[in-house]
């Protein structure tokens, strides 16, 4: 039966991986894997070739390694004790729908299917620990890093083991009548014991110590390492230190087989406890199976890792049965945006942004200017970035809806209507935000200049007006970027329609390919409005309206140009939805 | 009135619709059968102007659907066999949201019974996620229903429906070809076809295998001398079967 199930997993991998390899024949993929895969290279292939050149001994020099693998073992006591408290759940093994539909009514043993999932979470394990020493630059060249690695994957595999077994270990004290927190009250009093215990034992073995009295981190570190030596420590922690001393221990090959055995005796018993525990966790699978479905779901909605279930919202505001169409797409984004965006809410928030900002800057002394000008400069620099990578965080838009395209193009709407009103939403979130932090660094940024303290405020309001006016036509040209590459490029994006989309190397090549898209788009089309603005402040400023009123003049044309642009570009959005062919665009 | 003229849609080298021509007169009920990949949601998407077809041309109502798009839209409906909605509305809020796309201005008066109708009255505030599969189609079909449409497309529009439900969608399709809809049904459920439809059109590999009245196409594949009329279902394995040889 095994070999079905190994048959499965083999299968499936190998489909998806020829699946993957198949697709690098359409040019966007292929030129998105090349720039992904340049891009890997560049991150962790480099760190790959200087393993064999760099020379290092332990992890870092001046901490004695018996001190790290205290803080391992402890580290590891503490994670193995949060799987006994937190969890709340029966124990669960995580199946996909078919592996549901096929294996639990099919004539599998339950040992076999965790077997199964044990083989399974060994590629997770594998994979792990083939990131994790391709990015660490370990030690020891190439043959010590691939007994760190080694070490690694012990460790991982006794904590996925332990995690595991500790599930089956919590539902069957459920099941005879030990509830969730009797467990709790047990694991922490058995804690609580130990801790006191060593408490005592290192304050009779130890001599006494003042910490107010250190000075320098070594002082610690000796104190710690005196610790990890005393009696308690080497005790209580030996089956953790046991895990963690293949990890630590292999710079040496010698030492790294010496705490090898010990190592490999827990791991096995941790696989004798975990296979040969009979807890029934199909029902509580066919849960964590849902919810899992329902966190990929929300991934490929865009929705990030929100899985939770839609919950119904009070619309942002009245929609009357006529007018334009585009703000009925303007109105159902909101609502998908959630509560948060709605006119009263924006109100409050922008509201309460300026009395912050005016009550933060007129109290206090030093520290409280300080923190004042440091706000000040991060909504700055929030707000510049929100104008670049903002359109790739807030996607109700094209992005979201691309998977009910079918839908959209039965609406007998014009494409610009719908390219403006599938645009609206993230364009408004994205601008009120904007006003949000101008207000702030506005408000906040450093006034005291003696008695030029009302030009300092007239002076940085014109800049802050001026920023507010262009936000709204620049964010839409800004987004007109990422959704031209949903529409023109719809199998790079992931949706419910295209599972599978949204991963592989060519994905990763693809998203920098966007960004750098993104990037230039808005340099070209910020040298029209960057010459209008100019011009008209140059022609405004002296003769007529002075310094101050200029500027939001001039931002005012400038924002006419942007929002030309802008008009544009929906324009050709909407041409490449009219012509967008769902039947050309299958599932990647 | 759906009007098709030499409609074709291929896939690369792949054909999945050829030389397509039909008309479905204001009352008429057309039953569009066919096995697996013979062609039918195919047609149904070009005829809705989801896909663009390669060759021919599609009217809705006297508008030509590539040339008048909206115009053409503003009459038709599509119901595909997986209900479409957006998962963060409820169903008030869906049918407000399809009235303000198609301008209908009394729709509070209209959404009442049309969900009466449908027996999703007492759902209004109710999102999909917490709908079955069946009260979702319904929703599907409220919101394609809202407008008053003048051509309807359904792909299969009784899977997940209960008896009931079956019952009561057969007579509102009826009921809607009566008051001067044209109607369009793909499905594989032959019986219901022979129940509602007036006329029938048998797709094979993408070509029509017949197309007329439900009489037209019972004499068609009728047998020398046989007394009993086939149904549908024999129909269907006859002209499918010829198609074959």
């Amino acid at each position: 039966m095994f070999s079905a199930l190994f048959f499965l997993q083999w299968q499936s991998f190998k489909n998806r991986l020829w699946q993957r390899i198949k697709r690098l024949r359409n040019p966007r993929y292929f030129f998105g894997a090349l720039i992904g895969g340049a891009y890997l290279f560049s991150v962790f292939g480099r760190s790959f070739y200087r393993m064999g050149g760099v020379s290092r001994t332990g992890i870092m020099p001046g901490v004695p390694s018996s001190t790290w693998e205290f803080l391992a073992a402890l580290a590891l006591f503490v994670v193995l004790l949060l799987a006994w408290l937190i969890p709340h759940q029966r124990a669960a093994l995580v199946f996909s729908e078919a592996e549901i539909a096929f294996l639990f009514p099919a004539p599998v043993r339950r040992r076999t299917l965790i077997h199964f999932k044990l083989v399974r979470s060994q590629v997770a394990v594998l994979f792990t620990v083939f990131f994790l020493t391709l990015i660490a630059r370990w030690s020891g060249g190439i043959g010590g890093a691939l007994l760190r690695a080694a070490g690694l994957w012990l460790l991982l595999s006794t904590i996925n083991l332990h995690l595991l077994g500790s599930s089956f270990a919590r539902t069957l004290l459920l099941e005879r009548g030990i509830g969730l927190w009797q467990r709790r009250f047990a694991v922490l009093a058995l804690a609580g014991v130990l801790a006191a215990g060593a408490y005592f034992w290192v304050r009779a073995e130890m001599p006494p110590v003042d910490p107010s009295g250190f000075t320098r981190f070594g002082q610690y570190r000796d104190y710690v390492g005196q610790v990890a030596q005393t009696g308690p420590a080497v005790y209580l922690l030996a089956p953790f230190r046991w895990v963690v001393r293949p990890f630590l221990a292999s710079d040496d090959p010698h030492a790294f087989l010496l705490v090898l055995g010990p190592a490999l005796a827990v791991l096995v018993l941790h696989y004798l406890w975990v296979v040969l525990s009979d807890v029934a966790f199909e029902e509580a699978s066919l849960e964590a199976s849902r919810r899992h479905v329902a966190r990929v779901t929300a991934v490929r909605e865009g929705r990030g890792l929100n899985a939770r279930p839609h919950r119904r919202r009070r619309a942002p505001f009245r929609l009357a049965p006529t007018g334009p169409p585009a703000i009925a797409l303007l109105w159902k984004n909101l609502l998908s945006a959630g509560q948060i965006f709605s006119a009263r809410y924006a109100i409050i928030l922008l509201g309460w942004s300026a009395f912050a900002g005016f009550s933060m800057s007129h109290g206090g002394g030093g520290r409280q200017h300080l923190l004042s000008q440091t706000v000040a400069f991060m909504a700055l620099v929030l707000t510049g970035w929100s104008v670049v990578l903002g359109p790739q965080v807030v996607r109700q838009d094209f992005r979201q809806d691309l998977a009910v395209a079918d839908l959209l193009k039965v609406y007998p709407l014009r494409g610009w209507q719908l390219a403006l009103g599938e645009l609206l939403t993230p364009a408004i979130i994205l601008t009120l935000s904007q006003w949000v932090l101008i207000i702030l660094a506005w408000t906040l940024w450093d006034k005291r200049v003696g008695s030029e303290e009302l030009s300092a405020w007239q002076s940085q309001g014109s800049l802050a007006a001026s920023a507010a006016i262009l936000a709204l036509p620049l964010n839409f040209v800004s987004l007109v970027v990422p959704n031209a590459a949903a529409l023109l490029l719809p199998a790079w994006f992931a949706t419910p329609a295209t599972p599978g989309a949204s991963r592989g190397i060519e994905v990763i090549g693809q998203r920098f390919i966007f960004l750098i898209g993104q990037f230039l788009v808005l340099l070209v089309a910020a040298v029209p409005v960057a010459l209008t603005g100019f011009v008209v402040y140059i022609l405004a400023s002296e003769p007529w309206l002075g310094q101050p009123w200029a500027l939001p003049v001039a931002s005012a044309a400038a924002a006419l140009v942007c929002a030309a642009e802008a008009a544009g570009g929906l324009l050709l959005l909407g041409n490449w939805f009219e012509g967008y062919d769902l039947s050309a665009e299958k599932p990647a | 009135m759906i009007e098709a003229q030499s409609l074709a849609k291929l896939y690369d080298k792949f054909t999945a619709v050829e030389d397509l021509s039909l008309t479905v007169r204001p009352g008429e009920v057309l039953g569009l059968v066919g096995c697996n990949g013979a062609g039918k949601t195919t047609t149904l998407r070009c005829l809705a102007g989801i896909i663009p077809p390669t060759r021919g041309s599609v009217r809705l109502c006297g508008h030509d659907l590539a040339a008048d798009p909206i115009a053409a839209k503003r009459e038709l409906a599509f119901f595909s066999d997986e209900p479409r909605l957006f998962d963060y509305l409820t169903v008030e809020q869906h049918l407000a949201f399809v009235a303000r796309i198609y301008q209908v201005a009394d729709y509070r008066e209209r959404m009442t019974p049309l969900l009466e109708e449908l027996e999703i009255a007492d759902k209004t505030h109710q999102l999909p996620g917490e709908l079955s599969r069946g009260m979702k189609q319904k929703l599907a079909i409220a919101c394609g229903l809202i407008h008053n449409p003048r051509a309807i497309l359904f792909d299969e529009p009784l899977t997940g429906l209960d008896p009931i439900g079956i019952r009561r969608m057969k007579a509102s399709i009826l009921r809607r070809a009566q008051e001067g809809a044209a109607i369009i049904i793909s499905s594989h459920l032959l019986p219901l076809l022979e129940e509602v439809c007036s006329h029938v059109l048998i797709l094979g590999g993408g070509k029509v295998l017949a197309n007329g009245t439900l009489e037209e196409v019972v004499h068609q594949f009728s047998g020398e001398g046989s007394e009993v009329p086939p149904d549908l279902e024999e129909i269907f394995f006859r002209a499918t079967a010829e198609s074959q040889k």
